[in-house]
């Protein structure tokens, strides 16, 4: 499989430097430009399997005079499971999986279906497919925007699933280089939640 | 004048018999409906834990569950289906409950009356401090999930009571959480509950019919069906059309035998008369005493007064060169004695401890004595002297023919059989399963996929009675107060009961004296709120359903009939018009004997049921009873043969040869087929009336070698109608009806062979004469 992306992979990168070398920044690509720019993205961002990267979120709620802004890290395991461990304003951790989603707080354990939770199905899909470079998984479950400007790079992908659908109206990604800097979940009702990756150590 | 007075005669009594085949008829089609309720077939209970298994068939848990399969190209594919698929069904009249492992948490997730009762059902904190502990973990809670729908709830119910409620009532305990799909994901699985037991073959077909169709309309077909309903679906159409398929070669064979015999089609037709009419009054009878039939009195009540078109067939015989009434005297004797006899048994049957073998007892005896006094009064006025056939001899003998009865044959084959059933040991099975025609593989994948999916233990459940409503649910509260114990201890992973949705009303009155008690509740959240981020006036719903809940009387079992939740508490609360009954159902049992000791010591008012142990109990008490009946039955059938035949050699012979047939019918069936079981018993029953038959007309004397030749010709017809009719069954591919069929093609067969080989007729081999 990993070796039959990579065939995938060659030929749009192929395509990524004749659009590159166009000086391309097309919001509004064919289809096949609009592939060819989401597997290049796809192709720069390296995934650092098991290394903990820190992160700041901040998520809306009509019940909240001011966004919750969470401190703390992330990672994705190689067997596709990532974590999120927040440190402020409180401590949590937070597993998921393709199955799923596993909260642990106060010395206790919950565990739902990944199934129940619309919003966390679609940001772990999006996350997952982008980081394994799966192009095929990205497309099979979004409808897909990509946009370039020089080293930085936009990804807009919108549930195609009606269920998920109803929960979350779009998710964006954007970063630079090989480097995922937010992501962005949209929902219908007007929340958002935005997780931003701090800069690299080096 | 003689003539006239005669064809009058004539008149009334076939008059006769065609009003009592209409007023038959027309009892019948009033009365009678059909129930497949396998309880019907069941003893009454003797102990506790065989009072709960029967309470519980068709309804334990989880047997009303139909889970649905999906196949797609992908995780996501089969997900999306089934998805699609639980929406359509969600809110069909013909399901209690539809999951797919998918159902997003919010409050249309929730059923009304538990939201609207959410503080009667689940204990709160109802006050600042405990609203502020809500708060910081709705906090916690934000950062994990989004969207206005769970803010929704939260404005509503911070505490989240509604939802505690709902995920105690859940599928999975918190180490369990199921797999919804397959392991290669290509497929997805769907809990359907339907709202009828699973007995309910109409109800469960419907509810099977509405997933077909559900599963077409939004491009999920097709969808696999499991489940004890479908299985019973299934099995009744498959009976349905073997049964008519099989009995239509069978009357197909009988035909041909007949017709071979006799050469007559007249002669088939007649046949049918008496078997016609005694069915017709067996089924009126059961119809005015019980109303209902079930569908296997009806199957084996027909076979087992099968014997009766052996009745004219002794006349057929008897009737070449003679008057029909001259052929009725020379065999009503002995068919008077073997009809008795068979009566005497099949009216035991009916003793024997349950509503459907008295059914099947009294519907075979009524219809068979019908069938036997049609033969004698009926029959001869229908045939004509030439009917039969001419005659094949003229000249009469004047010397009456007494066989040579050899007793050697059956002793031996007493000796063999007797031997071969010790060498065997245990002959008999004791699996109530084997009493549910549903084949066992069917019932493995059933159990795969209920552990796949944590549907709770099948095996066990405890049982607590009390004289109330009220008394029941009190009782249940403090059982789960040791159940939380016992969980805490490892003895299981987690239970359901009834309380985990309906309280006491004592804990719902307290609940609600807890929520009269707050003064304001907007100050309660104002001063909940301060110094967190939420907004104080986020919360107006909540305090909103804390002034409701002050005004609201405490729910009892009736006020979930009409919500989703009915099946739930009808799993775990049953009123059976005297005492109330509360079932925990447990999950991960492992060590049954230590949770039961458990309850004898720490509560003994509840009792660990294992329904498999309980089963087996019943099914051998059963069968001891039917075996007791049968003996006793035997017993009265000798009593009556030495009073009618005398005590004699013949009789010794009879019973002999009756013995001996039975013993090899039940070793060979035992080594050759399977461990018997109540219905090859009742087969048995069949294969001794038979036996009988034969036996009575095989050791008869006759009055001359010309009618010894036509019993003969009589018994031969009959053992090969029977013997066909019954190998056509034996083949069948529904394992009750091949069993049935299995041990009467070996109880005939051995019948035969005993009789003949055991009563030679002297100058048999010379000439007729």
């Amino acid at each position: 499989m990993i070796s039959g992306r990579r065939t995938d992979l060659a030929l749009l990168l192929t395509a990524l430097l004749l659009l590159s070398a166009a000086g391309a920044d097309t919001p509004d690509a064919t289809p096949e430009q609009a592939a060819a720019i989401v597997g290049s993205i796809v192709d720069r961002i390296e995934t650092p399997r098991d290394t903990p990267i820190p992160f700041v979120e901040q998520r809306t709620s009509r019940l909240l005079t001011e966004p919750l802004t969470l401190d703390g890290e992330i990672w994705f395991a190689a067997d596709g499971t990532l974590s999120k461990r927040i440190g402020a304003p409180f401590d949590e951790q937070v597993t998921i999986s393709a199955r799923r989603v596993e909260m642990r707080r106060n010395g206790k354990v919950r565990r739902l279906s990944i199934e129940r939770r619309p919003d966390i199905k679609a940001f772990y899909a999006g996350m997952q497919a982008l980081l394994a470079g799966d192009v095929m998984a990205l497309y099979s479950a979004f409808d897909v925007a990509a946009a370039t400007d020089a080293d930085d790079w936009r990804l807009e992908l919108t549930p195609k699933d009606g269920q998920l659908n109803r929960f979350v109206a779009r998710l964006v990604i954007s970063g630079t280089g090989s480097r995922v800097r937010i992501v962005r979940t949209e929902q219908p009702g007007g929340d958002w939640q935005e997780m931003s990756f701090a800069p690299a150590a080096d | 004048m003689a003539a006239s007075h005669s064809r009058s005669r004539r008149a009334i009594t076939i008059g006769a018999w065609l009003f009592l085949a209409a007023a038959c008829g027309l009892t019948i089609a009033a009365r009678l409906s059909i129930t497949v309720d396998l309880a019907y077939f069941l003893p009454p209970a003797a102990t506790e834990q065989e009072r709960v298994l029967i309470d519980r068939l068709g309804q334990g848990p989880g047997s009303q569950l139909i889970f649905a399969t999906v196949t797609g190209r992908d995780r996501a594919d089969v997900m999306a289906r089934s998805a699609r698929l639980a929406a359509a069904l969600t809110g069909s009249p013909l399901f209690t409950q539809v999951l797919s492992g998918q159902e997003e948490l919010t409050r249309e997730s929730i059923p009304d009356v538990v939201w609207a009762h959410r503080y009667l059902l689940a204990d709160i904190d109802a006050d600042a401090a405990g609203l502020r502990r809500a708060l910081q973990d709705r906090l916690a809670d934000l950062a994990v999930f989004s969207g206005d729908e769970f803010a929704d709830v939260l404005a509503a119910d911070p505490m989240l009571a509604a939802m505690t409620v709902m995920e105690r009532l859940a599928w999975s305990t918190e180490s369990t959480l199921p797999d919804w799909t397959g392991a290669d994901g290509r497929s997805a699985f769907l809990i359907t509950q339907v709202a009828a037991p699973a007995f309910d073959i109409g109800a469960q077909a419907e509810a099977m019919a509405a997933i077909h169709a559900a599963a077409a309309a939004v491009d999920a077909a097709p969808a696999t069906l499991n489940g004890v309903g479908v299985y019973g679906v299934e099995l009744q159409h498959t009976i349905r059309s073997e049964a008519q398929f099989r009995s239509l070669l069978a009357s197909l064979a009988i035909i041909i035998v007949l017709l071979v015999a006799y050469r007559r089609w007249r002669i088939t037709v007649l046949a049918v008369v008496p078997l016609a009419l005694g069915a017709l009054a067996g089924i009126a009878c059961i119809a005015l005493i019980f109303g209902q039939v079930h569908g296997i009195t009806l199957a084996f009540g027909f076979t087992l007064f099968g014997v009766a078109v052996d009745y004219p067939l002794h006349v057929f015989s008897h009737a070449r060169g003679r008057h029909p009434q001259e052929a009725i005297r020379a065999v009503w004797p002995t068919l008077r004695l073997g009809a008795a006899s068979t009566i005497i048994a099949y009216l035991s049957v009916s003793l024997a401890g349950s509503r459907g073998l008295a059914q099947l007892g009294i519907l075979s005896s009524v219809g068979l004595l019908v069938a036997v006094l049609a033969t004698r009064s009926l029959l001869p006025l229908l045939m004509t002297p030439a009917t039969a056939g001419a005659p094949r001899e003229t000249g009469r003998s004047s010397t009456a023919l007494r066989p040579a009865l050899r007793h050697g044959v059956w002793i031996i084959v007493c000796l063999i059989g007797g031997a071969v059933i010790a060498a065997q040991g245990s002959i008999w099975s004791n699996d109530l399963s084997t009493m549910t025609p549903i084949a066992p593989e069917k019932l493995r994948r059933d159990t795969q996929l209920r552990m796949a999916l944590g549907a709770p233990d099948i095996r066990h459940l405890i049982a607590l009675r009390a004289p109330t409503e009220q008394a029941a649910l009190e009782a249940t509260e403090t059982l789960a107060a040791e159940l939380d114990a016992a969980r805490n201890d490892g003895l299981i992973d987690g239970y359901r009961v009834v309380t985990d949705l309906l309280p006491s009303h004592r804990t719902q009155l307290r609940r609600r004296a807890a929520v009269r008690a707050i003064d304001a509740p907007a100050d309660i959240v104002r001063l909940a709120v301060d110094g967190t981020p939420f907004r104080a006036d986020g919360f107006a719903p909540f305090t909103a359903a804390l002034a409701s809940t002050a005004e609201q009387e405490p729910l009892n079992a009736i006020d979930f009939q009409s919500s989703a939740l009915a099946g739930y508490v009808d799993a775990h609360l049953a009123f059976d018009g005297e005492r109330w009954t509360s079932f925990a159902t447990l999950f991960g049992l492992t060590d049954p004997e230590a949770l039961a000791t458990l309850l004898r010591e720490r509560y003994p008012d509840a009792t660990l049921v294992d329904l498999k142990l309980a089963s087996q109990a019943l099914v051998l008490r059963y069968r001891q009873r039917i075996q007791v009946v049968l003996l006793a039955s035997l017993a009265l059938i000798i009593v009556f043969l030495i009073v009618r035949v005398g005590w004699s050699a013949r009789l010794g012979w009879i019973v002999g040869s009756l013995t001996a047939s039975m013993l090899g019918t039940i070793a060979l069936n035992a080594t050759l087929a399977a461990p018997l079981t109540i219905f090859n018993l009742i087969a048995l029953v069949l294969v001794a009336g038979l036996g009988l038959d034969y036996g009575l007309f095989m050791s008869r004397t006759e009055d001359d070698a010309e009618q010894a030749a036509q019993t003969r010709h009589a018994v031969l017809v009959c053992v090969g109608s029977t013997l066909l009719a019954f190998l056509i069954l034996a083949f069948s591919s529904v394992p009750i009806l091949a069993s049935l069929g299995t041990t009467v093609t070996i109880g005939v067969a051995l019948n035969y062979a005993v009789a003949t080989l055991g009563a030679r007729r002297r100058g048999q081999t010379g000439t007729r004469r």
